[in-house]
């Protein structure tokens, strides 16, 4: 039996079929915030959120670089107003082949906190058009792979998959409350706003690179958006039709403005007149629906939120992007 | 895997829970391969470097054993350089390469030779020097060659000592191995104990700790002295409840088994003279170094300079052991300088303080405080930002203002938690596990207070890195 407890850890395909079993709960049910401060006020479980229908027998090929706010199972081909989909991490590297017959649309959706490290060096760089190699690996990969190989556990997996029931919620919650009221102390990958109204990442807290609050001077803008404007540049020269950006701001530039004063990194870029590519503006939408654009106890958008951004891309695709640049 | 983790745990109970259903031979396999698991559990690669040590060292054995003489002597030579020649080039290349580099400069010249980028292997320092105080033992003849591979293997790999000691001695370790512990309860109540203990101070006390002494020591300049001060003062508890909470659950975890591994520390904050502190602080550490270094340079049968040159090599080597760093180097230095003063002062001038309580305060107090200051070198992020933190906690302007990432209420209960574990560790050394009842009250009661009040951030054991 504790065998097979400790093997829950070291296999996702065992974790999985627990889960699909419905032996295992799913441990980010009330958000991933609240999975990792478990203070009670924040343990409201998440919308499933429905998907309204959208005409997709077009031309349009929607090429979606995105991060944890536009992955699988929060956004999906269905919700957009595109035959073609093909959702990539923007934190990756992916080889792509283009149908130039389509009219193929790139879409950089980049949450606030990690804007400026993808874009302080230089352009975006996440999309390859290179053909496969024919070359078998050599002996350097197997090297690599040997040296490099890690036994199969994962501590984060094992906790949830042990832990993600509700009564073992219960316990976390005991221990995160002692803390709280003893020594005002929360995880420390979280952060409560002055009011304690809302449950925000700690990251942008943080001082350096993602940072909400740390000064971030006009030079860096400009070199920021000549990066944006070199990776609309290049996509468009590799066979895409339209480059559009979409900065997503962080719940706590939204929630937590009260911590520190903003530096207002997204509106700032969408803002610059040196910004030659269309914009989603998220930061409006989401600044728009206020408490209502965060979940609860999650540091992701609600249905809502998703669902206005979802219909500002395909007001963007169905218009036209070239006949509708959004003006800041 | 470290040993505050949900692997660790059920690690440990499938290990100890096969130990006893099986016979002898059975259980050596098993801690071997459990020990395997456990090393290759941080990089499975580096089990290589356990590998060939462990082959070097098995025929080295018998080879110094059966010669007398040079040949004697040159079997131990290589298996000494083989052993140090993986802690130099795993841990201490880049730095003789970067201090060549620097010294090249200086006359204007570049060193062609890059620095490499090769992680160290966990407990690389601790298992190199068991394993060489095995031939070492072999060679004066207090320990006869292990025959048996399987025995020796798990000699330099026992996991619960494998990453950060206590190092261990061969003929207190592989006369275990050869003995069948047959199941003892009270063995099993004295291990749990121990671990319960272990698990308090690391968790409760280091683990919280850290996060005062993180704060400060990232960024000294933007730091009040009295603020410094403090830091410096919980690192000082941080560092001791880390390591000596590491060993209290590595003892533990052997003592559940039936084995017995030597104690590491001994309360050495009541030390009242750096000589003292070094009888009670990372022991097994310390006497090493007294029987393979500091013995073959003369020990105390050589004159008055020629003694505290060697409490110098000794403690500069025993610096530069912990890391490859300047600050280490200097911290290990400082505590040779020390006790070369303390030797010079007792031979020539001779002046002791009478023997009173007040007197012992004074003498721990001031011991404590040379101990704590030099602990900067060892925990600062750099020479600089040593300096910078001994700068301002020793001039007065830069005492106003305090800053802290723990609410007061946080800093009093750590305050609390180090009085509780002085008191504990003074006046109750052992806990007693002789009544059943009362011993699942308190291996309970700590196990729930380590959950309640532990922080569970991932903090690695600081001596991993070593």
């Amino acid at each position: 039996m504790v065998s097979f407890l400790w093997l829950e850890g070291c296999s996702t395909s065992l974790a999985s079929w627990l889960f699909e079993k419905g032996l295992v709960k799913d441990d980010y049910r009330y958000g991933d915030l609240y999975r990792m401060a478990n203070l009670k006020d924040f343990r409201v479980t998440k919308e499933i959120c429905s998907t309204p229908k959208v005409p997709q027998n077009n031309n349009n090929h929607l090429v979606l670089a995105g991060d944890s706010f536009t992955e699988q199972g929060r956004i999906d081909s269905s919700h957009f107003v595109a035959r073609d989909f093909s959702y990539i991490r923007i934190d990756g590297q992916t080889a792509l082949v283009l149908d130039t017959s389509q009219y193929n649309v790139l879409v950089l959706e980049v949450v606030e906190r990690h804007f400026r490290e993808r874009f302080v060096s230089s352009s975006w760089d996440g999309i390859s058009f290179s053909q496969q190699s024919d070359e078998k690996p050599g002996w350097k990969d197997y090297f690599k792979k040997v040296v490099s190989f890690e036994l199969p556990y994962s501590n984060e997996l094992h906790e949830g998959v042990l832990f993600g029931y509700d009564f073992a919620m219960d316990v976390r919650e005991w221990k995160a409350a002692l803390n709280y009221h003893l020594f005002r102390r929360v995880d420390s990958h979280v952060k409560l706003n002055k009011t304690e109204e809302h449950l925000l990442y700690y990251l942008p807290s943080e001082k350096g690179m993602s940072s909400a609050f740390d000064k971030i001077s006009d030079a860096e803008i400009e070199a920021l958006v000549i990066h944006v404007n070199e990776t609309q540049v290049k996509y468009k020269s590799l066979g895409f039709d339209e480059v559009i950006l979409s900065i997503i701001p962080n719940k706590t530039s939204i929630l937590g403005t009260d911590l520190g004063t903003y530096n207002e990194l997204a509106t700032r870029i969408q803002n610059s007149k040196a910004l030659e590519m269309p914009v989603l503006n998220a930061y409006s939408i989401l600044n728009g629906l206020d408490q209502k654009a965060y979940e609860k106890g999650d540091t992701h958008w609600t249905c809502e939120g998703k669902q206005q951004w979802v219909d500002g891309l395909n007001e963007l695709l169905v218009q036209g992007v070239k006949d509708n640049l959004p003006k800041p | 895997m470290l040993f505050n983790s949900l692997q660790f745990l059920f690690f440990f109970i499938v290990v100890s829970i096969l130990y006893y259903q099986l016979r002898q031979r059975g259980r050596i396999w098993l801690l071997l391969l459990a020990s395997c698991y456990f090393y290759m559990a941080f990089k499975p690669i580096y089990i290589l470097i356990l590998f060939v040590t462990v082959i070097v060292d098995y025929y080295a054995a018998f080879l110094i054993d059966r010669e007398e003489g040079p040949k004697r002597k040159m079997w131990l030579m290589l298996s000494l350089v083989a052993n140090i020649g993986f802690l130099a080039i795993f841990k201490y290349f880049n730095f003789i390469n970067q201090n060549i580099g620097l010294s090249l400069g200086l006359i204007g010249m570049e060193n062609p030779i890059p620095n490499y980028g090769l992680e160290l292997p966990i407990g690389l320092s601790f298992h190199t020097f068991q394993a060489m105080s095995y031939t070492i033992e072999v060679y004066r003849k207090k320990q006869r060659p292990e025959k048996d591979f399987v025995i020796y293997s798990l000699y330099v790999m026992f996991y619960p000592q494998l990453v950060a000691g206590p190092i261990e001695r061969p003929q207190n370790l592989l006369v275990q191995f050869h003995t069948y512990f047959k199941y003892n309860f009270e063995n099993i109540k004295q291990g749990l104990i121990r671990i319960a203990w272990g698990l308090f101070k690391k968790v409760v006390i280091a683990d919280r700790l850290a996060i005062m002494v993180d704060y400060c020591y990232t960024n000294p300049s933007e730091h009040s002295g009295l603020t410094l001060l403090l830091a410096t003062v919980f690192y000082s508890f941080q560092i001791y409840c880390d390591f000596s909470g590491y060993s209290d659950i590595a003892i533990g975890c052997a003592r559940l088994m039936g084995f017995n591994l030597m104690e590491n520390f001994n309360v050495p904050y009541i030390s009242k003279s750096i000589s003292e502190f070094w009888s009670r602080w990372h022991i097994s550490l310390s006497t090493w170094f007294k029987d393979y270094l500091y013995i073959p340079l003369g020990g105390n049968r050589v004159g008055e300079y020629r003694l505290y040159l060697n409490y110098f090599i000794v403690f500069t080597i025993s610096g530069l052991w912990h890391g490859p760093s300047w600050n280490f180097i200097i911290w290990g230095a400082l505590h040779g300088i020390f006790l070369i003063i303390a030797m010079y002062w007792k031979k020539h001038v001779g002046f002791r303080l009478p023997k009173n309580r007040f007197n012992t305060v004074l003498q721990v107090a001031f011991t404590f405080t040379l101990v704590t200051l030099s602990w900067v070198f060892f925990r600062a992020q750099g020479l600089s930002n040593a300096l910078t933190i001994l700068t301002k906690i020793f001039t007065v302007n830069e005492y106003s203002g305090f800053n802290s990432p723990l609410a007061s209420n946080e800093l009093w209960f750590s305050l609390l938690v180090i009085i509780i574990l002085m008191l504990k560790e003074i006046y109750l050394p052992k806990i007693d596990t002789s009544k059943t009842p009362a011993f699942y009250l308190k291996f309970i009661g700590l196990v729930l207070i380590c959950y309640f009040f532990g922080v569970f951030t991932s903090n690695q054991f600081i001596y991993f890195q070593f």
